[in-house]
């Protein structure tokens, strides 16, 4: 079973009308009890600063996927921090280090994983034409690829630059992305994403985003001077469910300064509006058509329909 | 004078020096074909993971502008029954047929999974939010409607041909039947045309950042229709021109001459609107620093709309088959130059090495699909009645 879309934007809508009522304080209904698919949605929270960049994550994601598995002697090679990795085909996850901050090389350098953020109102999502990208109960962002045409539209919209194309591949190509394990099996049975397991900094914590948000806002709390007041996931591009906790900007760790509103919203309110009941095409069409009626005079028939019509009238016009 | 029309009267065995180009630029287009399909879209084009859309992609998207006089002079003749410029419809609905049958060549050859390109007629599968669906079912049924429109032409041909009695036997009721609801079928493919027009141009509304701020703006669609409406007409002018040119048949000036009239009026709209959602979004900021994005925005706003909307002004340049023929390509360069900008030298994803630029194979396959079309376009022309000849167009 999944979220239906139409449950999600109207769940939505019910928030939006939530929050404006408790502006207005007509009402004081709690916008987070309104919208259950947000509540249930399963998260996970990062934790940048305890992260010490031994890849065990990366391999995981590698084993559960059947990709390459680094071996630990590769684990242990830092040459792969040389270069600012994305994710690719290959590596749905990648874990890059930054040895400055604000300028200044740091004592200890930050590492930062990579993976699709999970976008609670998904571009990718919204932008397939034939629903192989759809998002599951937990709010994890998931693809068919059987349903897929391969058009790429996803790659385009996503706010974040996650969905890879195995171009190489000339028969059946995917797109791949980080599918949060769902596809592994029913995380609510105790099935875990396999990067969470294997980190030996639990530097990861997975669990309803609701309560991941409170366990983040507490930790800034406390600890003032290591955090800071930024929880990056929390608004970005409409909210996502992978949350990141850092002692850095987040510009600074390769995280892309993506605006709070998601652009789903300005992209299906423009088309909705256009095909609201239908009633604007079948308007324009009216309209054509009245217009047809109205400027029609008899139309003098061209000469050679005449001809068609009359084959021996040889000499009309 | 008087001289009937007869089905063979540009023989398709008129075998020129450009026929043979075009010949020879099918077969390669042919082989990179093949080798895409064997290969995949690693081995033949310069997609990566930042830039997922090429030039088979923009080609599409920018010369089914150029398409757009199908349905442009469609609704002229047609809907506003303005008769005079009859001679233009058959001219412009050949090249929407074609142009959009060969962009779902081109279409095809880009997606990964060609073998999936149905799955949007599935209901199980229909996804309304999602711009690209709307794309594709527009496409589809305007491609249909095409089709329909040109069953007249089609049948035209064999109701006085006796050679093929069969031929004509179906072709009469047909041809009777589709007189009768065409009607319905012109209207049609004015409204899908528009629909489809304008949700290619709000596909890219989603890309959000990635698209340069001269070009994101939410009216993305309203400004795809109108460069589609602008870029139709000059694009049913050149190609009558060039068609009337190659086939030495003398075209009528006064006509196209009094369509081209309204082009500057066009232009100075689209202008207009492109200027004013410039000011508003206060992205005429970027035009401060030179980038090479604000150097395309000015050449596209210059020399594709100011300079051929001043040439056009002028009525002797109007009646001149060549400076009419050149100030139209002027519109279909600035058309196809906004659409490549929205689609392309626009676009700037994050993590982006360096700009996307096609491949030979890419190229190759995409001349080879623009050489199909105008050979389609000459074979059709040599065996139904596209182009008029001097005589019959007396009716007005």
């Amino acid at each position: 079973m999944e979220v239906s879309r139409r449950q999600f934007i109207s769940n939505g809508v019910r928030v939006a009308v939530a929050g404006s009522a408790a502006v207005l304080g007509t009402d004081s209904a709690d916008a987070s009890e309104a919208l259950p698919g947000a509540k249930d949605a399963l998260g996970m929270l990062v934790d940048l600063t305890k992260c010490i960049g031994c890849r065990q994550c990366e391999a995981a994601c590698q084993r559960v996927h059947g990709f390459e598995v680094p071996t630990p002697a590769e684990l242990l090679d830092d040459s792969v921090f040389q270069q600012q990795r994305r994710p690719d085909p290959r590596h749905l996850t990648v874990v890059n280090r930054f040895d400055a901050a604000n300028g200044e090389v740091t004592a200890r350098p930050v590492y930062a994983k990579i993976n699709c953020l999970h976008c609670q109102d998904p571009a990718c999502v919204s932008a397939c034409l034939v629903g192989a990208m759809h998002q599951g109960t937990t709010g994890a962002v998931l693809y068919d690829p059987w349903k897929c045409m391969g058009c790429r539209y996803c790659m385009v919209a996503c706010p974040f630059q996650i969905p890879v194309y195995e171009y190489n591949n000339a028969f059946t190509p995917q797109v791949r992305k980080c599918q949060f394990c769902a596809n592994r099996g029913n995380p609510q049975q105790g099935e875990l994403p396999a990067c969470m397991q294997a980190c030996p900094r639990q530097c990861l914590v997975y669990g309803k985003r609701q309560d991941l948000l409170e366990q983040a806002r507490q930790r800034i709390e406390e600890f003032p001077d290591t955090y800071l007041e930024h929880i990056y996931g929390e608004h970005e591009a409409g909210g996502t469910s992978w949350l990141y906790l850092s002692s850095v900007p987040f510009e600074q760790l390769g995280f892309l300064p993506v605006k709070s509103a998601s652009q789903v919203r300005v992209s299906e309110t423009i088309q909705h509006g256009v095909f609201k009941y239908f009633i604007p095409p079948l308007a324009w069409l009216g309209a054509l058509g009245v217009a047809m009626w109205l400027t029609h005079q008899n139309p003098p028939t061209p000469d050679h329909l005449d001809k068609i019509n009359h084959p021996t009238n040889q000499h009309n016009g | 004078m008087e001289r009937p029309w007869i089905p063979h009267h540009f023989p398709v065995s008129r075998r020129t020096f450009g026929w043979w180009i075009l010949i020879a630029l099918f077969v390669q287009g042919a082989g990179f074909g093949i080798y895409r399909f064997l290969y995949g879209l690693q081995a033949s084009t310069n997609l990566n993971q930042q830039f997922p859309w090429g030039i088979w992609i923009i080609v599409d998207i920018s010369f089914i502008a150029l398409a757009a006089g199908g349905f442009v002079t469609a609704a002229l003749v047609h809907v506003f029954h303005r008769h005079e410029f009859h001679a233009l419809v058959r001219p412009a609905l050949t090249t929407a047929l074609l142009g959009y049958s060969f962009a779902c060549v081109a279409l095809a050859a880009d997606l990964g999974r060609y073998y999936n390109i149905w799955h949007p007629m599935l209901p199980s599968m229909w996804q309304g939010n999602s711009a690209l669906f709307e794309v594709g079912m527009c496409v589809m049924c305007y491609v249909t409607v095409l089709y329909i429109e040109f069953l007249p032409v089609f049948c035209e041909r064999f109701l006085t041909d006796n050679r093929h009695p069969r031929l004509q036997r179906i072709c009469r009721p047909l041809y009777a039947v589709a007189k009768k609801v065409m009607f319905i079928f012109i209207l049609l493919g004015v409204a899908i045309s528009c629909l489809h027009q304008s949700s290619l141009g709000h596909v890219m509304v989603l890309a959000g950042a990635k698209l340069h701020p001269f070009w994101q703006t939410p009216v993305l669609a309203l400004f795809f229709l109108i460069s589609a409406i602008v870029g139709g007409i000059p694009t049913v002018i050149f190609a009558y021109l060039t068609a009337s040119w190659v086939m030495r048949v003398p075209p009528q000036m006064k006509m196209v001459a009094k369509l081209a009239k309204c082009i500057p009026f066009l232009l100075s709209i689209y202008l207009a609107i492109r200027v004013t959602d410039l000011a508003i979004r206060g992205s005429y900021l970027y035009l401060e620093e030179l980038t090479w994005q604000s150097l395309v925005f000015m050449i596209e706003l210059s020399v594709g709309v100011l300079l051929p909307l001043i040439l056009l002004m002028s009525a002797r340049l109007r009646h001149s088959p060549l400076g009419l023929s050149l100030s139209c390509l002027l519109v279909m360069f600035g058309i196809v130059l906004y659409r490549c900008s929205v689609y392309w030298l626009g676009y700037q994803p994050a993590f982006a090495e360096h700009l996307y630029f096609p491949s030979v194979a890419e190229w190759g396959l995409s001349i080879g699909v623009v050489a199909a079309l105008l050979l389609c376009w000459r074979l059709l022309a040599g065996y139904f009645r596209i182009i008029e000849l001097p005589e019959e167009a007396g009716t007005t």
